[in-house]
């Protein structure tokens, strides 16, 4: 699971060495910045954000436990973590697609793999569209999976859920949600 | 759906996968001098709590020198001398209880009487109110009234000198029991203190000189075989 690259940087991390704590920041920045921002809006934001999960990072690479996850997860999980509670904290009023008559859930799995099967630049634009009406935890989710290509079970591990089941269950369920708000939109 | 049905939904959604692409595209770039700032914060924290240790452990290590000094340096507080004060303390205020005892019987001796002259004094007083008062009228009789007056006084001041004479012969009677038994007992006096006290009989002091000879003697074969020993060494080499 984790790479000898990796041992090698959670060794210097745990020395505590500003050359690996450079190391670790020029190769994985990158992915914890897009993270963050997918979660956090505004660039500031964003910014404090990422510098709080890498002093986080820095200060308990002790709790870093090789056996579960590869430290690339073990980041993730944390700029997910300090994400959710940076925007729990900040209580932005956040506008978003709520499927509360549960018509997104009447929508056939046929009808859903039709929308984003079958290649279209239309259809591309209006999911774009669509993204923007999801709240960030789905949509860190659908791009986790899509985007990132974490399997089903990093993605529960960076999530903190309970099981792999309870991400099956709202990737099927975001999936269909997309599907609703693009036939909205559609109309 | 299970795992390896998401799995092939990753392919499967084209669309999908295109238009999260292109939204992470069109994200915001992260800042060139985000790391070198965050760098900068990470110094500043490790300052920091260096620092900190800098000044804790000069406090740490002086509050521990502190405490070992202060365990060293107080005396023990179970010593024998101390055993013995006790033992003693115990066996001298035993003799001493004695004339406490008698005090409290004494005391409400004195205290009755007091209480009699108390009350005397207060009726006479009383009486020589009443008198100025009583006189003018009782003037017709003075003869009767020379009679019973001196008569009342003089049971009065009678009751009273017996009871000063009768507490004048209790505190004597009580300082002759007392002083016999105001000795007070000294460590000498009690024999299983210490152990210069214990007597021996002549047969065990026999034995002890005995013993102790033997043990001279004993002593004197061993120097004189170590003195052999050496005398040997010294003439091998």
């Amino acid at each position: 699971m984790t790479t000898e690259t990796e041992i090698s940087l959670v060794e210097g991390l745990r020395k505590q060495s500003p050359k690996t704590q450079r190391h670790v920041l020029e190769r994985y920045g990158g992915f914890v910045f897009s993270q963050v921002a997918r979660l956090v809006p505004g660039n500031e934001d964003a910014e404090e954000v990422y510098q709080d999960v890498f002093v986080k990072v820095f200060s308990n690479i002790e709790n870093f436990d090789a056996s579960k996850s590869s430290f690339q997860t073990w980041l993730y999980r944390i700029a997910y973590n300090t994400s959710v509670s940076f925007l729990r904290q900040k209580r932005q009023p956040m506008i978003y697609f709520e499927d509360n008559e549960g018509k997104a859930e009447a929508i056939s799995e046929d009808e859903v793999e039709a929308t984003f099967g079958h290649a279209s630049q239309e259809t591309v634009m209006l999911i774009r569209a669509a993204l923007k009406h999801l709240p960030p935890d789905e949509r860190a989710i659908i791009t986790m999976f899509y985007f990132d290509d974490m399997s089903i079970k990093e993605i529960a591990y960076v999530t903190e859920a309970s099981s792999t089941g309870v991400i099956c269950s709202k990737l099927q369920r975001t999936r269909k949600k997309l599907c609703k708000i693009i036939q909205m939109l559609r109309s | 759906m299970n795992e390896d049905n998401f799995d092939e939904l990753r392919l499967k959604d084209v669309n999908l996968r295109e238009a999260i692409r292109m939204e992470e595209m069109e994200r915001p770039q992260m800042p060139v001098d985000l790391n070198a700032r965050l760098m900068k914060r990470v110094d500043k924290e490790v300052n920091h709590r260096s620092q900190r240790k800098r000044i804790i452990w000069p406090l740490v290590a002086a509050a521990c020198v502190a405490g070992i000094v202060a365990i060293f340096l107080t005396p023990p507080r179970t010593t024998e001398g101390e055993t013995h004060g006790i033992v003693v303390a115990h066996v001298e205020a035993k003799p001493e209880q004695k004339p406490v005892q008698h005090k409290p019987e004494a005391q409400p001796e004195q205290t009755e009487s007091q209480q009699k002259e108390v009350k005397t004094d207060a009726r006479a007083e009383q009486k020589a109110k009443q008198r100025p008062l009583s006189t003018p009228r009782q003037e017709p009789m003075p003869n009767m009234m020379a009679e019973a007056e001196p008569s009342k006084q003089q049971v009065v001041d009678a009751t009273a000198e017996k009871g000063n004479s009768l507490l004048a012969l209790l505190e004597e009677k009580a300082d002759m029991k007392v002083a016999p038994e105001e000795v007070t007992l000294s460590e000498r006096d009690i024999p299983v203190t210490r152990p210069e006290n214990l007597k021996y009989t002549q047969e065990e002091i026999a034995q002890m000189k005995r013993q102790s000879n033997e043990a001279y003697l004993k002593w004197m074969e061993l120097e004189l075989e170590i003195s052999k020993f050496n005398l040997e060494q010294s003439a091998q080499r």
